[in-house]
C-alpha cells in the first residue's frame, strides 16, 4: 500500500523536494512504509508524530544520512537518492546539536564554509551576518560547553543557515529545552523563517510546536503519513481517530450510520452522507456547549456534570454521558458556574459544522 | 547509530582489516601451527612431519606430576590474589573514604613496575643476605640468616601474588564501582546485616570481575617460568621451566608444544569447572 | 562498625605497602653505596648509575627498547584505533564477542605466545630481529588500544561527526577535523600505555629477538650472571620509564578513579 500525501502548494509555488515511493527498514522492522511526499519552496513543514513513527528516519533520508530501501528523492530537480550528506543542498540542525566541542562558536559556524573552501574574507562576512541573525554577537569566541542549551541551539542553527541550504532540516531541535525556552526559540525560528524565507522541515512529536511553527503539517504514524495539510485543516478535519487524538484534545463519540443519518450512542441523530456502518464523531472541547435544555443546539446529548475547574481564561468541565463515557468541555462563559451544578442534569450540544465524522474500520 | 551511507558500511571492513590481520597472522595462525607441531616429532635435530600422539603420551607419563604441582601453585596464587584483591577493592570502594583514590593510584602504579624488576626485588628481599633476613637478625628474632625464605614454593607464591595483584584489583574494583550505593542502602534498610549485605548484594554483582581476575591470574601463574627460575629454586620447577628448556638447548619443539597445549587445555578445563561451580553456588 | 572500618583501613594500607615497598626498595638501593642490597644503607651514591652508563651494552639495549616501544606505540595505536572505530559502530552483540576474541592474546600465557611466534618466524624463514619483536608486540598491545578507544567511542556523540558530513566534509575529512581532535587525549593515552607494555615485556621479547637486547632482556642477563646493585639502577630506570608513561597517560586521558 502506498500513501499519497501531497502537500498542496500555496499559490504558484512548485515542489522543491519530491519523495517518490520512499521506504526504509532496519533489520526486519519497517521504519518508513513506501510513501510519497512533496515539499514546496518556502514551506515550513512539520513532520509530526509519536516517537517511533518513522519521522526522524524520513528526515535523515532527506538529509542523506540514510539511503532509502526503495524509491527516489529529488531536491530542486536533482536526484539525490544515493548522495551523501556532504553532497546535498540540505543542512541539518541535530537533536543533540552536534556542536564541535574543540572549536569556538565562530569556528563551529565557519566549518562548512571552510570545507567548501570559501575565501576567508567572504567566510568572515557570512559568519558575522548569521551571528547577527541568530543574535549570538558577544558569544562568538566562547566554547560550546560554556553556552546554555538555548545558545547552543542558536549556534547549531547558525552553523546550518550560513550554508544557505535549499532545505533546512530540524530534528526535534527544541526537545532538550525547557518549556519557557522552547517558546522563545519557537518565536525565534518563526522570525528567522519570515526574515530569510527558504524551506524549513522540522520533525517534532509536540503538536503545539507543529501548530505554532509550520504552515504545513504531515502527521505520521507507524511509518505512514496519515494526513498532510494546513494546520487549520488538520485540526478541524482530522482524517483518522489517531490524528484527532494526536492534535489537540478531542472527544470521540461512537455512532451508527444508516440511510444517510448518524445515530449516536446517547440518542442524538443528524443527517450525514456516507456508507452504512460504525462511525466516530470528533468534537473539540471548545465546540461543545453545556446547556440546561435539550433543544438549545442542533445536536444534543443528555449528560451529568462531574467536575468543573477554573483555569483563568476558561472553565474546564468534566461531563459524564449515561453510558459512562467522560467528555471534556472548555467554555469561556464563566457564568456557567452559577447555572450548572456538579451532579445536576444537563445537556451537551453542538452544531454539525463543528464536528467531523470519521469512517473507520 | 545504524548503517548510514554505503561508504561507511564498506569502510568498516577496511578499518578492521589491519588489526584483524595482526590477530590472525600473528596469533591465530602461529598458535594453530604450534598446535600442529605437537603431532610431529624430532629426528636428528629436524622436524619429522609424520603424525604421532606420542608427545601427548610422553607428557602424560613424564610430566603429569609437574603439571599437577603447577596447577596447585597456580591455584593457590590465583585464590590468594583474588581474595586479597577483593578485600582491597571492597575497602577502597566502601571503607576508606577519601584515601581510596591514593590507595588505588598506588595499585595502578605498581601495575607498571616492571615484571623483572619485581621478581628481582623479591630476590633481594628474601635472599640469604637479603633485607628480610638482615631485619630479623637485627631484631634478634633469629641468630643466623634463614635459608627458608627463598628457593621454595612459598617464595614463588609471594612473588607472583605481588606481580598479579594489581592486575586482579582492576577488574574487581571495576565491577565493584558499578555497585550502586542505593542497592546497599536498600538492603540495610530492609534489615540486612553488613555481612549479609556483602554476600547477598555486593558479591553477586562482582561475579564477572572475580571470575575474570581468578582466570587471568591462574593462566599467567601456570604459564610462568621466570619466577620459579629466579626465586623458586630446584624444589620449585614448574611446567613452564620444562617447556622453556625444550625450546632452548634441548630442542624438542613437538614435545614442548604438546606440553604447552596440555597445560593450556588443563587450565581452561579447571577454570571452566571453577566458574561453573561459583555460578551455581551463587544461584542457590 | 568502627572496628570493622579500622580493620578494612589497616588491611588496605597493608596491601598498598605490599604492592609498593618492593619497588621502593629497588629505587632506594639504586642510590645507595651498598655492595649488597640490604639495610642499613651506607650513604648515598650514584656509583651504580655511573657503572651502568659506562656499559655500552646498556646503551644498545636502551636504544633497542626505544625503537621497539616507539614503533609499537605508533602502529598498534593506529591499528587498534581503526578497529575500535569500526567496532563502536557495530551492534554490541557482535562487537563484544569480537573484542573478547581479539583480547585472547593477552589471556594466553606469554610463554606460549612467544614460543608460537618464534616457531612461526623460524618456520617461514624470517630472521629474528627487532622487526620480529615489533610484530610480536603488536599482538598483545593492540587489544588494549581497542578496549580503551572503544570505551571512549561508545559514549561518543556522533551528531558532531554527522554535522561535519552535513556541512560538506567527506568521511575522511570529518574524521581528521572532528573525531580525531575530540578523542585525541584517549588516543595519546592508549599510545603511552602501549609503549609502557612494550617496554616492560620480557618473555615474548626473549623468544623473538635475535642477538641483541632490550632493557628487560638486558636485566635478565644481569640477574642471572651477577647480583651487584647495577641491576637496581637499571630496574629503577625501567620502572621510572613505564610508570612515567602510564602517569602521563592517566593525566592526558583525565583518568577518574
Amino acid at each position: 500500500m502506498i500513501d499519497v500525501a501531497v502537500v498542496q502548494p500555496d499559490g504558484p509555488n512548485e515542489a522543491l523536494v519530491r519523495l517518490r515511493n520512499v521506504s526504509k527498514s532496519f533489520a526486519r522492522i519497517v521504519a518508513v512504509e513506501p510513501l510519497d511526499l512533496e515539499i514546496c519552496r518556502g514551506d515550513f513543514l512539520a513532520i509530526l508524530g509519536p516517537s517511533g513513527c518513522g519521522k526522524t528516519t524520513l528526515l535523515r533520508m532527506i538529509g542523506g544520512f540514510l539511503v532509502p530501501d526503495s524509491g527516489r528523492i529529488e531536491i530542486d530537480g536533482q536526484d539525490v537518492t544515493t548522495l551523501g550528506p556532504e553532497r546535498r543542498p540540505t543542512n541539518m540542525v541535530f537533536q543533540g546539536y552536534g556542536l564541535f566541542p574543540h572549536m569556538n562558536v565562530e569556528q563551529n559556524i565557519a566549518y562548512g564554509l571552510r570545507m567548501a573552501k570559501v575565501p576567508k574574507a567572504e567566510s568572515d562576512r557570512r559568519v558575522q551576518k548569521v551571528i547577527d541573525l541568530v543574535r549570538l554577537g558577544e558569544l562568538a569566541r566562547r566554547a560550546p560547553e560554556a553556552l546554555s542549551g538555548g545558545q547552543q541551539q542558536r549556534v547549531a542553527l547558525a552553523r546550518a543557515l550560513v550554508m544557505e541550504p535549499k532545505v533546512l532540516l530540524l530534528d526535534e531541535p527544541l526537545a532538550a529545552l525547557d518549556l519557557q525556552l522552547r517558546k522563545v526559540m519557537q518565536d525565534e525560528l518563526r522570525r528567522i523563517h519570515a526574515l530569510i524565507g527558504g524551506t524549513f522541515v522540522i520533525v517534532t512529536h509536540d503538536q503545539g510546536e507543529a501548530l505554532g511553527l509550520a504552515n504545513r503539517i504531515a502527521v505520521m504514524n507507524e511509518g505512514r503519513v496519515v494526513q498532510a495539510g494546513s494546520p487549520e485543516d488538520i485540526y478541524a478535519r482530522p482524517a483518522t481517530r489517531f490524528v484527532a487524538n494526536f492534535i489537540g484534545d478531542a472527544n470521540l463519540f461512537t455512532g451508527q450510520r444508516q440511510n444517510g443519518h448518524v445515530t449516536l450512542a446517547g440518542g442524538a441523530r443528524f443527517p450525514d452522507a456516507g456508507r452504512d456502518g460504525v462511525v466516530f464523531v470528533v468534537v473539540r472541547p471548545e465546540a461543545l456547549k453545556p446547556s440546561t435544555r435539550a433543544d438549545e443546539f442542533p445536536i444534543s446529548l443528555p449528560a451529568t456534570l462531574v467536575d468543573m475547574v477554573y483555569l483563568g481564561s476558561h472553565l474546564k468541565l468534566k461531563v459524564a454521558l449515561p453510558g459512562g463515557q467522560e467528555v471534556t468541555v472548555h467554555d469561556t462563559d464563566l457564568s456557567l458556574r452559577e447555572r450548572i451544578r456538579p451532579g445536576g442534569p444537563a445537556f451537551l450540544g453542538w452544531s454539525a459544522a463543528q464536528h467531523r465524522v470519521i469512517d473507520e474500520p | 547509530m545504524n548503517a548510514t551511507i554505503g561508504e561507511i558500511g564498506r569502510s568498516r571492513s577496511i578499518l578492521l582489516a589491519p588489526s584483524a590481520l595482526v590477530f590472525v597472522g600473528l596469533f591465530v595462525l602461529p598458535m594453530l601451527y604450534f598446535f600442529v607441531v605437537s603431532f610431529w616429532q624430532v629426528s636428528l635435530f629436524d622436524l619429522d612431519r609424520t603424525f604421532t600422539v606420542k608427545n601427548y603420551i610422553r607428557t602424560y607419563q613424564e610430566y603429569l606430576g609437574v603439571a599437577g604441582f603447577t596447577f596447585l601453585i597456580a591455584g593457590i596464587i590465583a585464590l590468594l590474589t583474588t581474595l586479597i584483591a577483593l578485600g582491597f577493592a571492597y575497602a577502597v570502594r566502601f571503607k576508606v573514604g577519601r584515601f581510596g583514590t591514593i590507595l588505588l593510584f598506588g595499585a595502578l602504579i605498581s601495575l607498571f613496575g616492571g615484571y623483572l624488576a619485581k621478581v628481582y626485588a623479591w630476590k633481594t628481599i628474601l635472599g640469604t643476605n637479603g633485607i628480610l633476613n638482615t631485619a630479623l637478625l637485627n631484631l634478634g628474632l633469629i641468630d643466623e640468616p634463614s635459608t627458608a625464605l627463598i628457593f621454595n614454593p612459598g617464595a614463588v607464591v609471594v612473588t607472583l601474588t605481588h606481580y598479579l595483584l594489581p592486575l586482579a584489583i582492576l577488574p574487581i574494583y571495576g565491577s565493584m564501582r558499578g555497585v550502586s550505593d542505593l542497592t546497599i542502602e536498600a538492603a540495610r534498610d530492609l534489615g540486612s546485616t553488613p555481612v549479609a549485605t556483602f554476600f547477598h548484594v555486593i558479591l553477586p554483582q562482582c561475579r564477572a570481575g572475580l571470575i575474570a581476575s581468578f582466570s587471568f591470574t591462574f593462566l599467567i601463574a601456570a604459564g610462568d617460568y621466570v619466577t620459579p627460575r629466579l626465586v623458586g629454586g630446584p624444589s620449585t620447577t614448574m611446567i613452564g621451566n620444562y617447556i622453556e628448556s625444550l625450546f632452548g638447548f634441548r630442542f624438542d619443539w613437538p614435545l614442548g608444544s604438546a606440553m604447552s597445549f596440555s597445560t593450556l587445555f588443563g587450565c581452561v578445563a579447571i577454570l571452566a569447572v571453577t566458574s561453573y561451580l561459583l555460578i551455581r553456588a551463587q544461584r542457590r | 562498625m568502627r572496628i570493622s572500618t579500622w580493620f578494612w583501613r589497616g588491611f588496605a594500607i597493608l596491601v598498598w605497602l605490599f604492592l609498593l615497598s618492593p619497588l621502593a626498595i629497588v629505587i632506594l638501593f639504586s642510590f645507595a653505596n651498598n655492595v649488597v642490597t640490604t639495610f642499613p644503607m651506607n650513604g648515598v651514591s650514584l656509583r651504580w648509575y655511573t657503572a651502568l652508563f659506562d656499559n655500552i651494552y646498556f646503551w644498545d639495549a636502551l636504544r633497542n627498547s626505544l625503537v621497539v616501544a616507539g614503533s609499537v606505540g605508533v602502529v598498534s595505536t593506529i591499528f587498534g584505533t581503526m578497529a575500535a572505530m569500526a567496532l563502536a559502530r557495530m551492534r554490541p552483540k557482535i562487537a563484544g564477542p569480537s573484542m573478547l576474541a581479539m583480547a585472547t592474546p593477552v589471556m594466553v600465557p606469554p610463554l606460549m605466545v612467544g614460543i608460537a611466534l618464534m616457531v612461526l618466524y623460524v618456520s617461514v624463514g624470517m630472521k629474528l630481529s627487532l622487526f620480529t619483536v615489533i610484530l610480536s608486540h603488536l599482538v598483545f598491545t593492540q587489544p588494549f588500544v581497542i578496549l580503551i578507544v572503544h570505551a571512549r567511542m561508545v559514549g561518543f556523540n556522533y551528531a558532531a561527526v554527522e554535522s561535519a558530513r552535513d556541512l560538506g566534509a567527506s568521511p575522511l575529512r570529518a574524521f581528521f577535523t572532528v573525531t580525531l581532535p575530540i578523542i585525541r587525549p584517549t588516543i595519546i593515552g592508549a599510545a603511552l600505555i602501549t609503549m609502557a607494555l612494550s617496554l616492560d615485556d620480557f618473555i615474548i621479547t626473549f623468544f623473538t629477538i635475535a642477538g641483541g637486547n632490550t632493557l628487560p632482556t638486558f636485566i635478565w642477563g644481569m640477574i642471572r650472571t651477577q647480583t651487584d646493585p647495577t641491576i637496581n639502577a637499571i630496574a629503577t630506570l625501567l620502572v621510572g620509564l613505564t610508570v612515567g608513561l602510564s602517569l602521563v597517560a592517566m593525566a592526558v586521558t583525565r583518568y577518574r578513579g
